[in-house]
């Protein structure tokens, strides 16, 4: 029903309760009855020469529709056609993960005098990644002297999206299998760079300032410095979102929390240095796959398909698990291993040969047992199973590290650019 | 919706009030006690029916503001004023006039919206203004009634309806401009 102006209750107070005295003043004769009606009759009348002779139009819109966590903006409520009201009143519809301002999310302003549009301003800051609905809720007008009242109306809402802010993350750590053009990777193939690799006899085609004088005096021959060419890398981030657990307003927040929040570190770590990221989430139907990219361009790509991470909305779509890999790419799984999804994806990448981290996402204050002795006994039977998934994983040769920003991948990287020169057995 | 969730919400309502809103439903708790104080003063004999009449509307009003319980109010105590105080145009007749035309602004001021909103200033100093206008009205009205008294003139309710409704007059060209003025 389309909201129009009505009278308030104040109005028939006034109204009402003045006409009321007027009347026994006038029947039984008595002139203090008159004086204690005077102001609400004065109220009244004034109220009723105010009556509004236009329909406003209400609307909100979301100032920003795309944010990163922590970061604010506002929803702002418009009146339009509004010259006969005098205060407007707003409030939207509290959500999880949203901070207004008034906490309530309910705010008025006072208009000047027939002002044609009115707004109220409701500032707000997004606490936690994902999209969700903002700016619903109603909006209600008041004409002067509060004798008449609009709405309250809907408001609709606009959908918000978070980017996830990505964690710390910072890896001295060469990748292992530099594939690329340019980069900053060491590779195996020898070529122009800067990491020595072996002091060679001259061929032609060495250019002057390589030549080793030393080694070539004491040989007799001309020999010259060779060094390790410097490519880029392909990096796969594996994101698990069949499971989601922990507390998301906890000091650490879920599993898919810090599992999202590391892909984006360590994504926007490897595309700072020239690298190539693709992404994969387990778990998703849509807006699952991010191919192999370069640039500041591709990684806003890949945080807004984080963003769209919604825990466990399929666990049947990774049947088939098709990665579509190039060679030399380094598969990155973020992961609380507490599905079967994750444990078959990483074990069937670490059968084909390539280079899979796990990356454990479980954050260490999750407890799911404090009260019920039942709950205690399935987390604990849970945490028994996921050992074994996560024994399973290290058995079949890849390495589990927690997530622990700066530095996590650094020993791992390293064992397996060490690995990565010895000779290997590879199911194809 | 249904009367359960109703009630969910209207304690919801009044679980979320804000500062201010609270100090304007303990103002609408108060001035009705208050007024009934000064028809005592006044002479009213103090019975238990309209005691108990006025204090379960005063906390009918204070919970729900937006409703018809602040008329009741209203009429129970000018209604009680006619029935035990001999006609009077003495200071108490004033001080019940403005603690009805307070009572009357705190349940508006309170009614501008959810139990959470926040009044802004440019708001409550507009109706501050607009209080102490229609309290000088009643002052004129009292003033104008003692004259009359004192005049010794015959009974005639249509002359004093016809002088209010110049005051009522009178007053709303005066707000229009004042309101002019402000913008």
């Amino acid at each position: 029903m389309r909201p129009t102006w009505r009278p308030t209750t104040g109005l028939l107070r006034a109204a009402l309760g003045s006409l009321s005295l007027t009347a026994v003043a006038v029947a039984v004769g008595r002139l203090d009855l008159l004086v204690l009606a005077s102001p609400l009759l004065v109220c009244a009348a004034v109220a009723v020469r105010h009556r509004p002779g236009t329909e406003p139009r209400g609307d909100s819109r979301l100032l920003h529709a795309s944010l990163r966590e922590g970061e604010g903006t506002a929803v702002r409520v418009t009146l339009r056609e509004a010259a006969d009201v005098e205060h407007a009143v707003a409030a939207l519809t509290p959500r999880r993960f949203l901070a207004f301002k008034p906490p309530t999310g309910v705010a008025g302003t006072t208009a000047p005098s027939a002002a044609g549009t009115i707004t109220v301003d409701l500032p707000l800051a997004t606490l936690r990644w994902g999209r969700r609905q903002v700016g619903d809720g109603l909006v209600a007008a008041t004409s002067p002297w509060a004798g008449f009242r609009w709405g309250p109306a809907g408001l609709y809402s606009e959908l918000l999206t978070t980017l996830p802010l990505p964690g710390r993350f910072d890896t001295r750590a060469p990748t292992p299998h530099p594939i690329g053009l340019v980069g900053t990777n060491p590779a195996r193939r020898t070529g122009d760079g800067t990491d020595f690799a072996s002091i060679r006899p001259f061929a032609p085609g060495d250019r002057l300032r390589r030549v080793h004088w030393r080694v070539s005096l004491r040989t007799g021959a001309l020999h010259v410095t060779s060094t390790h060419s410097e490519e880029d890398s392909n990096i796969l981030m594996v994101v698990d979102s069949v499971a989601d657990l922990g507390d998301p307003e906890g000091t650490t927040g879920t599993s898919l929390d810090v599992s999202v929040r590391a892909a984006g570190a360590v994504a926007e770590h490897y595309l700072a240095r020239g690298d190539r990221v693709g992404l994969r989430v387990l778990g998703a139907t849509r807006h699952n796959v991010v191919p192999m990219g370069a640039g500041t361009r591709h990684l806003r790509r890949m945080l807004d398909t984080l963003a769209f991470i919604s825990p466990g909305s399929n666990r049947q779509a990774d049947a088939r698990m098709q990665f579509g890999l190039t060679e030399g790419t380094v598969v990155v799984v973020l992961s609380p291993m507490l599905s079967e999804e994750s444990s078959t994806a990483t074990l069937m990448l670490a059968d084909r040969g390539v280079s899979v981290i796990v990356v454990d996402t479980l954050p260490d204050d999750v407890d799911l047992g404090d009260d019920d002795p039942r709950l205690r006994l399935a987390w604990r039977m849970r945490r028994l199973e996921r050992d074994a998934l996560l024994r399973k994983v290290q058995k079949a040769g890849v390495p589990v590290v927690s997530w622990r920003g700066p530095g996590t991948l650094d020993e791992v990287l390293r064992r397996l650019g060490r690995r990565a020169s010895m000779p290997r057995l590879a199911r194809r | 919706m249904s009367r359960l969730s109703a009630a969910r919400s209207f304690l919801d309502g009044l679980t979320g009030l804000t500062g201010q809103q609270a100090l304007l439903r303990v103002l609408v708790a108060a001035l009705p006690g208050l007024a009934f104080g000064v028809e005592v003063q006044a002479g009213a004999p103090v019975q238990t029916v309209p005691v108990a009449l006025v204090l379960v509307l005063t906390v009918i009003s204070a919970l729900v503001p937006d409703s018809h319980g602040p008329l009741a109010v209203v009429l129970v105590l000018g209604g009680y004023w006619v029935i035990s105080v001999e006609e009077s145009l003495s200071w108490q007749l004033l001080v019940l006039t403005g603690l009805l035309l307070a009572f009357h602004v705190v349940c508006l001021l309170a009614c501008y919206g959810p139990a959470s909103v926040v009044l802004d200033r440019v708001l409550i100093g507009l109706w501050l203004r607009r209080t102490a206008l229609l309290g000088a009205v009643a002052v004129l009205v009292w003033l104008a009634a003692r004259l009359a008294g004192g005049l010794d003139l015959p009974a005639s309710p249509w002359l004093f309806a016809a002088g209010l409704l110049v005051v009522v007059g009178a007053t709303g060209t005066l707000s229009r401009r004042l309101a002019v003025g402000a913008g």
